[in-house]
């Protein structure tokens, strides 16, 4: 990857998780907000493959931890794993729906090993995290990312 | 042997996986490590800027608005003061007659939230001041209308608050009328849980709770929410307290640190976390 792509998505990443630390909150509906950072992560996984997915997703996740109360190195696993199986399927599935599916089983995956983790030994009911947090959430961040991929695609594009 | 680019490439590609499943592993396992302390400082700073910038333009906007409610304001406050005057003459009268001693037992220190985290809902706050100001790990963080959560950690400016609706935060509260003391956590409803109350005690729907004081962290008596529903199952020991919290998390915009110092169980302090 040259270093103008590389120094350009470091930068995106940057203003991302500032974006979803500050202005996210405020789209927030009941206790669903989109993952902004997860949609980025997925748009560079789909270029650079599993590599740059695992990479993208590790060093963000690990910078969202660092700004949250959670465990460090939670946000860091389970966005490590979205990240390598989002750059798994590059060019595994049709062009037009390539983004929706890969970002809809790379937040499902994130969501599942985050929920997964930090409920661990507590009475925590799986329906409720599905149904209530997880499947809504996904929708909201699938909407904001086709959005997103519209828009921008063009723009966050890894020169080759 | 010789091995094909897409083998090589795939390989790769899973061993650098494992060793980033490996080194967020080794973050769990030493939480909150020192040698990133720097990033997360570096981090909450442009996040600080980012809410500072934010709140200007918001602040320009808003300013033609304000100052016109403010004139209007200002005419109601001045006839208020006056009328208020009269009560706190009445209020020192008053407190010398009860031998009242106005005896707070803790100092508090202003904050604003500037951001949450990553988490699907909130769980936790980012707030505009650090260690410079006082603020440290394990101080406790309460609004007008109650307990918020409670610092797990500080850089010099920023810091980070765990709230209430977090799984892994455990309060130890008490009902306010029978003085039973169980603890609260957060099970993913829209309502808090307060567990370990006996079967036997008597707790009705509107019972507020209340923190219980058996704590390093929280000072004793701060509002934590209103019963909203007790069930008890046949077999349980206990019952199965529902609490909806009086603070709305979502809307806070200014908080407290609390600094509270007791000699209180250390073993609750530690059963709490």
């Amino acid at each position: 990857m040259p270093k103008s792509s590389l120094i350009k998505f470091i930068l995106v990443f940057a203003v991302t998780l500032i974006l979803q630390i500050t202005i996210i909150p405020y789209l927030q509906i009941a206790n669903w907000k989109p993952d902004l950072l997860l949609i980025m992560v997925v748009i560079f996984a789909l270029q650079t493959g599993p590599s740059g997915g695992s990479s993208a997703g590790f060093f963000t996740g690990l910078a969202g931890d660092l700004a949250s109360a959670h465990l460090v190195g939670l946000g860091a696993l389970s966005r490590t794993v979205s990240g390598y199986l989002a750059g798994a399927l590059k060019g595994k599935l049709r062009e037009r729906s390539q983004f929706i599916i890969t970002l809809f089983l790379a937040g499902f995956m994130n969501d599942f090993i985050f929920y997964s983790i930090t409920t661990l030994g507590k009475d925590f009911s799986w329906k409720l995290i599905f149904f209530i947090y997880i499947i809504p959430n996904l929708f909201y961040t699938v909407l904001l990312g086709l959005g997103i991929y519209y828009t921008l695609g063009n723009w966050l594009t890894v020169e080759a | 042997m010789r091995i094909s680019p897409a083998a090589f490439y795939t390989r790769k590609s899973v061993a650098l996986l494992v060793v980033y499943v490996l080194l967020s592993l080794g973050a769990m396992k030493f939480n909150d490590p020192f040698a990133l302390s720097g990033i997360r400082y570096a981090l909450l700073q442009s996040v600080a800027s980012m809410a500072k910038l934010k709140t200007k333009v918001l602040l320009l906007r808003s300013e033609a608005r304000r100052m016109e409610a403010l004139k209007k304001e200002l005419f109601r406050v001045r006839l208020e003061n006056s009328r208020l005057k009269e009560s706190l003459l009445e209020n020192i009268r008053l407190k010398k007659l009860l031998k009242l001693k106005n005896s707070t037992k803790y100092s508090t220190i202003a904050a604003h939230v500037i951001g949450s985290g990553l988490e699907m809902g909130v769980e936790s706050l980012l707030l505009d001041v650090g260690r410079l100001q006082g603020v440290h790990k394990d101080m406790a963080v309460l609004c007008p209308e109650g307990l918020v959560g409670r610092v797990v950690a500080a850089t010099p400016r920023q810091s980070i608050v765990q709230i209430l609706l977090d799984p892994n935060l455990l309060v130890s509260a008490r009902t306010q009328k029978s003085r039973e003391t169980g603890i609260i956590s957060w099970q993913g409803n829209p309502w808090l849980n307060l567990m370990y109350i006996p079967k036997n005690i008597p707790v009705a729907k509107g019972e507020v709770i209340v923190t219980s004081g058996l704590s390093r962290i929280y000072p004793p008596g701060i509002r934590i929410g209103i019963v909203s529903g007790v069930k008890k199952d046949k077999y349980d020991l206990f019952q199965k307290i529902n609490v909806l919290p009086v603070v709305n998390f979502k809307a806070l915009e200014e908080v407290f640190i609390v600094k509270y110092e007791t000699s209180a169980v250390p073993e609750a302090a530690n059963a709490e976390k």
